[in-house]
């Protein structure tokens, strides 16, 4: 599950301020940038490129789809996932964690809300289920004001699953007192579980 | 169109100014250019806005005589901001002895501001953009980046350092530079504006049927702009002038995107003179001594070929 910004219709410097804005705050996960001028596109790859991150570009009708993949020692936050990510991949033997970064899967964020809805709830119907399920920043909606998660999240925890949400994230969007599922972590802990799984799956 | 008697230089070469010769002697030398805001402080774009549309008539080596704004903005924009423009631009206006006498107001959501100038010529020297002679250099008064480091003063990216460096850049009038000219045996000139030093350097040679031999080390560049550019803090003209001359141009790929500081559009940018090379030291110490400190020689004109401009 990747950030989204999209650009449309915007002209140089403002996708590259907005992208820079998005690097900051939600670093070291995926971004997806979309431009409608190859100016814009080159000067997003640009960026991206200076501050350390993979990017693939798609065409499609005069549109732009920059995928932003933090590789580089862009930030801490990036190198720690970025190794988790790796330690976790040939170990194979630990827990399925699922690590959650967004209210919303893919480019429309109203369709998104109802996709992350229907992958949250359809959990419990796997053949295995995860250790853990971690919510950060946005995400932290899932275990606090939306109700069709809290249900389906409070029967996976009957079943043993462990569901964690961010505290820093809680605090910053003054969710905390709505927690109705799970516990609240920190990042020690998320790295923790990161590092100690056999397959992370991000939504 | 039937060419009239008078026309002197026309748009055929894509050159500064129009130059007319009048009935009864005399030669007029006329040109339009309108920008939107570079700089925040209003004084101070407006008389970067007078200086830009004088630029072209002392790319002519004409003296401005009189000047015609034209003016486009928002009712809604505050009257002392409009005051504040218009009184930079006639403190500009008035430096250079130039008059102006009327202009035209248009409603519209981005502040644009201009000025139609009319000059005259002292004798019958006049520059053209297509004139170089193989084997002259290329002198340039500025250093380049202005474009760049403007869009990060959009962006809110440019730091205190660098706006004071480019709004000096873009506030350096030509005016000395051009009368400067008629000392040397200078062959063409040009000032470089939205088409970058590569655009306009490919007018210039098209023109005149030569190539021109731009050395990347020699052309200096204002302190910031290459980190900007390295941000992808670029304005989406300097990418349009590089795709555009894709063909006859050659550059390389420098690392940090830093070749599209060559094809950055320059707001009141500086002259490119081309001179017979033995005069080309003289009058890069008579540009230093003039107040162009970053005047130096970036290139030199050679037998056309089928690449147009090289950057090496």
């Amino acid at each position: 599950m990747a950030h989204t910004v999209d650009a449309r219709g915007l002209s140089c410097p403002t996708p590259v301020i907005m992208t820079k804005k998005a690097v900051e705050e939600i670093a070291g996960e995926d971004i997806i940038v979309i431009v409608d001028n190859a100016a814009s596109r080159e000067n997003v790859r640009q960026f991206a490129e200076s501050v350390g991150m993979d990017v693939a570009v798609e065409e499609n009708d005069g549109e732009f789809t920059l995928r932003l993949k933090p590789v580089g020692a862009c930030d801490a936050a990036n190198a720690m996932i970025a190794e988790a990510k790796s330690a976790a991949k040939p170990a194979k033997t630990g827990p399925v964690v699922v690590y959650v970064a967004s209210h919303s899967i893919g480019f429309d964020e109203s369709l998104g809300g109802r996709l992350m809805n229907g992958f949250i709830t359809n959990i419990k119907n796997m053949d295995d289920m995860p250790g853990s399920v971690i919510f950060v920043n946005t995400a932290v909606q899932m275990s606090t004001t939306n109700t069709e998660t809290v249900a389906a999240l409070k029967e996976l925890e009957e079943k043993g699953v462990e569901i964690l949400s961010c505290g820093a994230c809680l605090e910053y969007f003054n969710l905390v007192e709505k927690l109705s599922v799970g516990r609240i972590t920190d990042a020690h802990t998320v790295m923790q579980r990161l590092f100690a799984a056999g397959n992370v799956i991000r939504l | 169109m039937p060419r009239p008697d008078g026309l002197v230089v026309g748009f055929e070469t894509s050159d500064d100014a129009g130059v007319f010769r009048m009935q009864g002697g005399g030669m007029l030398v006329q040109t339009v250019d309108f920008i939107t805001p570079v700089v925040d402080d209003a004084h101070t774009f407006g008389r970067i806005s007078a200086l830009n549309s004088l630029s072209d008539v002392y790319a002519m080596g004409g003296s401005p005589m009189t000047a015609m704004s034209v003016l486009l903005y928002a009712c809604e924009c505050p009257p002392e901001m409009i005051k504040g423009m218009l009184q930079g631009a006639v403190d500009e206006l008035t430096a250079a002895g130039c008059a102006l006498v009327g202009g035209h107001t248009v409603n519209d959501t981005e502040v644009k501001l201009g000025f139609s100038i009319t000059g005259t010529l002292p004798d019958e020297t006049y520059y053209r953009n297509c004139t170089l002679r193989d084997g002259d250099v290329l002198v340039y008064t500025q250093p380049l980046g202005i474009g760049i480091l403007t869009t990060a003063i959009k962006g809110d990216m440019a730091s205190p350092e660098e706006i004071t460096r480019v709004t000096d850049a873009m506030l350096l009038s030509n005016e000395r530079a051009s009368k400067l000219l008629r000392r040397f045996d200078v062959s063409a000139v040009t000032d470089i504006t939205g088409f970058g030093l590569a655009g306009h350097g490919w007018e210039m040679a098209k023109g005149s049927g030569v190539s021109i031999g731009f050395e990347l080390d020699a052309i200096p560049v204002i302190d910031g702009a290459a980190k900007q550019a390295s941000m992808g803090i670029v304005p989406a003209g300097a990418h349009e002038n590089r795709q555009f001359l894709t063909y006859d141009t050659a550059c390389p790929e420098l690392p940090g995107m830093k070749h599209i500081i060559y094809f950055d559009p320059q707001t009141s940018g500086g002259l490119l003179i081309g001179v017979r090379e033995a005069d080309a030291a003289a009058l890069v110490a008579a540009l230093k001594a003039e107040g162009y400190a970053d005047a130096a020689v970036i290139g030199s004109v050679s037998p056309k070929t089928d690449t147009l401009v090289t950057f090496k």
